[in-house]
């Protein structure tokens, strides 16, 4: 068994890697790894609680498919319940305005100097992913 | 040396190429970067001296994309052992 970090910095539907990322975690977990999930930069959009919009959406049924294909806060809570270990950066959010929105279920606020430290220093394993 | 791969830009082998040195070449293609998995690139990979080319089944699914008999198709299963194996990884 071995304990994997990854550094994610891509959030949602910017690119496929958040998706890929977390593919890969639960792969791992299935498999008797111990996964760190890192949330760091665009990626720290993963880890808050969504809040729905109310009103008129402004986006049909297709549209509206196609958005729900690359939403990703359900696999973030799979991957937390199946024991990935899920920080984020806060610095990172604070400069995104969301350091204090409430974090999804596995979520916990973290930073660089010792959440991902002490990640990478329990890990056999570790690559950063985004861009 | 493994490098995982996210872009279709071939001209990142030369990144590629540059940060391994001496070293042995694996790549994992994932995302766009399956592109570089097609018949039509063996050709370019075989130019950088790539020990073994790996490629996700999801992201060539995803596009149609039917790999070169040099590319190892990989599930996630398989991508987690390589990553494991790997002494060092390089996401570009």
């Amino acid at each position: 068994m071995a304990t994997i970090t990854i550094t994610l910095i891509s959030g949602a539907a910017e690119n496929e890697l958040a998706d890929f990322a977390l593919r890969f975690s639960e792969a791992a977990l299935e498999g008797g790894h111990k996964m760190n999930l890192f949330l760091f930069g665009n990626a720290c959009n993963l880890a808050n609680q969504e809040v729905a919009w109310t009103g008129d959406r402004g986006m049909n049924q297709e549209l509206t498919d196609f958005m729900d294909s690359q939403r990703l806060l359900e696999k973030v809570k799979s991957v937390a319940e199946k024991g990935a270990l899920i920080h984020t950066c806060h610095t990172t959010e604070y400069v995104r305005g969301t350091e204090g929105c409430e974090y999804t279920d596995g979520v916990s606020r973290g930073n660089v100097g010792s959440s991902l430290t002490k990640f990478l220093l329990t890990s056999d394993a570790a690559f950063t992913l985004g861009g | 040396m493994l490098f995982m791969l996210t872009t279709s830009d071939a001209g990142v082998l030369k990144t590629v190429d540059r940060l391994a040195g001496d070293e042995d070449k694996e790549l994992l293609l994932i995302s766009d970067a399956v592109y570089l998995a097609r018949e039509a690139m063996a050709e370019v990979l075989s130019g950088h001296s790539i020990d073994e080319v790996y490629a996700e089944e999801a992201a060539l699914a995803k596009r149609g994309i039917k790999p070169s008999s040099t590319c190892e198709t990989v599930d996630m299963d398989r991508i987690v052992e390589i990553v494991l194996n790997s002494q060092k990884l390089i996401q570009l």
